[in-house]
């Protein structure tokens, strides 16, 4: 799913540009930081243990929007965390989330070329990491959510949305981890 | 602080009712319905161990708010919330014997000052007094304790139709610690959440 994914978004970038008109103020490039709120939970096997602890972390985003139409936006774009992930503290052993991106597809409709209403598929990845002793491995998941895009001037967004992240099971050191979060987030950013 | 946020609220709606004009369509009575993602992160602390358990779970809520006209583009919003059905809030290993605490029978009354721009929609920020009923289960008993707390966020709500309205928002949660048969609890949680709602 991950290159599946990673692939259309980079094809559709590269062949679309051309073939779209800029039909809303939400289409083309944009970067934006989003400060976000993140309470996360982890299940741990053997034992049911569910674990949870609660971040705030930021986040860079650079998308591309396409016109769909005249009161339609698809967003595709790309998330990196600054930061790591508290995901729970269970018997002395701490369960975070390093490395974190998310590749995603986010369809909407605008609204008077001043609001975008959005819903978002992500493809997920981090790195857990259990300590101590120190042990990692690679995760991936599924996000979806839903938000909105406001325009406050030509060229500058605020952003509010929320985000449920779900991860795949993973072994670390003979244990199995699941974790998952809910987001909120919310940001600003800008549109070239 | 309950007691405050609640008289502040009815006041309001007495006295302002009859003197502001409908000036833009977030202004006067709503209902709605939510439909809420969670991850909840409790804190414990009891038996000499202190533990964060944490869950992720979903469930719903009836909305009841009225729009007061802040100028011409601003709005402030009061409104309750109850909610229907329960958040889980994790689990754990106590001396060998199964853990799990459960927020029930949650509320929250709030304010929400909002700004509003073209094509009808809300930008708003939102703090919550918040209730609930904190319940957790050990060895095949449970017990359970009132919890206040306090929660804030931001949400976008756009009119679909004249009457007919859809919002998003995230809502972080911070209750209190509170002291029930194994241990101390303090429950804090993230929700996301998608509503529909009517506009009389």
């Amino acid at each position: 799913m991950k290159k599946t994914l990673i692939a259309s978004a980079i094809a559709a970038a590269l062949v679309a540009p051309q073939a779209f008109g800029q039909a809303n103020n939400f289409t083309g490039f944009s970067l934006g930081l989003n400060a976000n709120f993140v309470s996360a939970s982890t299940e741990r096997n053997p034992g049911s243990n569910k674990s949870g602890d609660t971040t705030q972390i930021a986040n860079l985003e650079g998308a591309y929007g396409f016109s769909m139409g005249s009161s339609g936006a698809l967003g595709l774009g790309l998330t990196y965390n600054l930061g790591d992930l508290k995901a729970g503290t269970l018997s002395g052993t701490e369960f975070k989330g390093k490395d974190m991106y998310s590749v995603y597809v986010a369809p909407g409709y605008v609204l008077n070329n001043a609001v975008w209403l959005y819903g978002k598929l992500a493809y997920l990845s981090m790195k857990g990491e259990a300590s101590p002793p120190t042990a990692s491995a690679n995760f991936d998941g599924v996000g979806y959510g839903a938000g909105a895009r406001a325009s406050l001037s030509r060229n500058v967004y605020l952003q509010v949305e929320f985000m449920q992240s779900d991860y795949n099971k993973k072994s670390i050191s003979g244990v199995d981890y699941k974790p998952s979060a809910t987001t909120g987030a919310i940001g600003l950013g800008y549109k070239f | 602080m309950h007691r405050t946020l609640a008289a502040t609220a009815v006041a309001a709606l007495l006295i302002t009712l009859p003197a502001f004009a409908q000036v833009h369509p977030h202004i006067g009575w709503s209902l709605g319905l939510n439909a809420h993602l969670a991850t909840t992160a409790t804190h414990f602390g009891g038996a000499g161990i202190s533990a964060t358990m944490g869950a992720t779970s979903h469930n719903a809520s009836l909305q009841a708010a009225y729009g007061l006209p802040l100028g011409d583009k601003g709005m402030l919003g009061l409104g309750m919330t109850v909610g229907v059905g329960d958040l889980e809030g994790g689990s754990m290993r106590l001396a060998g014997t199964g853990l799990s605490f459960k927020t029930r029978d949650m509320y929250s009354v709030y304010i929400e000052p909002g700004h509003v721009l073209a094509a009808s929609t809300l930008l708003y920020a939102k703090l919550a007094y918040l209730g609930a009923r904190g319940e957790e289960s050990y060895g095949g008993a449970t017990f359970s304790k009132t919890f206040a707390g306090v929660g804030y966020g931001v949400g976008s709500r756009t009119m679909l139709s004249r009457h007919l309205y859809l919002q998003f928002e995230f809502l972080q949660s911070d209750y209190e610690w509170k002291t029930a048969r194994t241990g101390a609890f303090r429950p804090v949680s993230t929700t996301g959440t998608i509503g529909l709602g009517y506009k009389f």
